[in-house]
């Protein structure tokens, strides 16, 4: 095993160290042969810091398409000529039966996804209800995804019991124009501020595999420890028809678990689950990225395109001996 | 017959719909699906021919 790595997880593990942005980047430059040491190493941080249990989340689009936004990964934004299309937003027995489908796999998480810049009194309302009928009715956590908070709007989602708020910062800052132009970095890292300030867990995710250089994900990590997420979704690029990422190549495989130990290196208390692209990135290395510093997972399908089937990852956690269990993020 | 990935008819389209994506265009018309996916399955719907499709895990 190379010395860094070796040194890497002594600091993490033993020393509860933090790994400085250059020992990271310099992990991020070690060879291919050298990543499943690498993996073995991130695994050890989560075990060391989180235990073995998994987290399990099912999410929903309650309000797909037609987003003013121009997120060029997403088939749901109205300025890209994509198949997915503005549909109403759901109503409650609609919500309430696919949070019963959830928690009949047994997950312990559901998130309430919403296509828009960000919501509307019409939307708060219909949020301020939602939430709290779906944790009364099925007994899960439930979290939301709406796209820019006011203060007020952060106190009110808070109020009405909102468990985790999630909010992704995509990429570093310093790639995100080349991304969106219809918003800014710095107005999604306000409401993840927002998040934290009105008690809700932040949930903060990244999109891996749009063009940004190693340099970038590295960035991006730093700007992650500064806005302090209790639950960090990685997804991978899975090119939609019609976005202007059509055309970009799936990440390979062992890139993708070399960035899925790093994160576990960089942010070693954070929930970090499998999100979006696992199944077209990893294909059968999904049980690698488990063991490479994982430890949560959203399972099922996606909010526009299918996932695995439950089963599949229940059967996959108990061949690895993870319990499903909820977790918050280690103080 | 049509595409359920793009709403051409099979013949002009090369077989852009994967697995991985629920039907957007109807296979009978070639109209837009209103396609809603949930957590275990998707329905489809088209409102030029009437058909509903429904698939669970």
């Amino acid at each position: 095993m190379p010395v860094i790595i070796d040194a890497a997880r002594r600091a993490v593990v033993g020393e509860r160290r933090q790994l400085t942005l250059g020992e990271l980047a310099a992990l991020a430059a070690l060879p291919d042969e050298d990543v499943p040491a690498l993996a073995d190493a991130a695994h050890a941080v989560r075990v060391a810091w989180c235990g073995d249990t998994v987290e399990v989340e099912g999410i929903l689009s309650a309000k797909t398409g037609g987003c003013p936004e121009d997120c060029h990964f997403c088939s749901q934004s109205a300025k890209f000529d994509t198949p997915v299309k503005a549909l109403p937003l759901l109503r409650d027995d609609e919500v309430l039966a696919a949070a019963r489908e959830t928690a009949e796999v047994g997950a312990s998480e559901f998130c309430l996804v919403y296509a828009v810049r960000g919501p509307d009194e019409r939307l708060m309302r219909h949020l301020e209800h939602v939430v709290g009928l779906v944790g009364r009715e099925t007994g899960l956590n439930v979290a939301v995804s709406a796209g820019i908070l006011t203060p007020e709007q952060a106190g009110r989602l808070a109020g009405a019991g909102a468990h985790r708020y999630n909010h992704n910062l995509e990429t570093a800052r310093s790639f995100f124009p080349r991304i969106v132009t219809t918003h800014t970095w710095d107005e999604r890292f306000a409401t993840c501020r927002l998040v934290r300030d009105n008690g809700m867990e932040l949930c903060c995710g990244v999109l891996l595999g749009m063009g940004e250089s190693p340099a970038q994900r590295i960035e991006l990590l730093g700007e992650l420890r500064e806005v302090g997420p209790a639950e960090v979704p990685v997804n991978f690029l899975d090119p939609r028809p019609g976005t202007p990422l059509a055309d970009r190549p799936i990440m390979a495989a062992l890139e993708a678990i070399r960035w899925i130990a790093l994160f576990r290196l960089a942010l070693p208390d954070v929930i970090l689950r499998y999100a979006g692209g696992r199944e077209v990135t990893l294909g059968e290395l999904q049980e690698m990225g488990m063991t490479s510093g994982i430890n949560a997972l959203i399972t099922g399908n996606y909010l526009t395109t299918l996932g695995r089937s439950p089963q599949q990852d229940i059967v996959m956690l108990k061949g690895l001996k993870m319990p499903i269990g909820s977790l918050s993020k280690v103080i | 017959m049509f595409c359920t990935g793009c709403g051409r008819r099979t013949g002009e389209c090369g077989g852009c719909g994967r697995d991985a994506d629920p039907w957007h265009y109807c296979p009978d018309c070639g109209r837009w699906l209103a396609t809603q996916v949930t957590p275990t399955g998707w329905t489809a719907r088209c409102r030029g021919c009437g058909l509903t499709h429904e698939v669970r895990h």
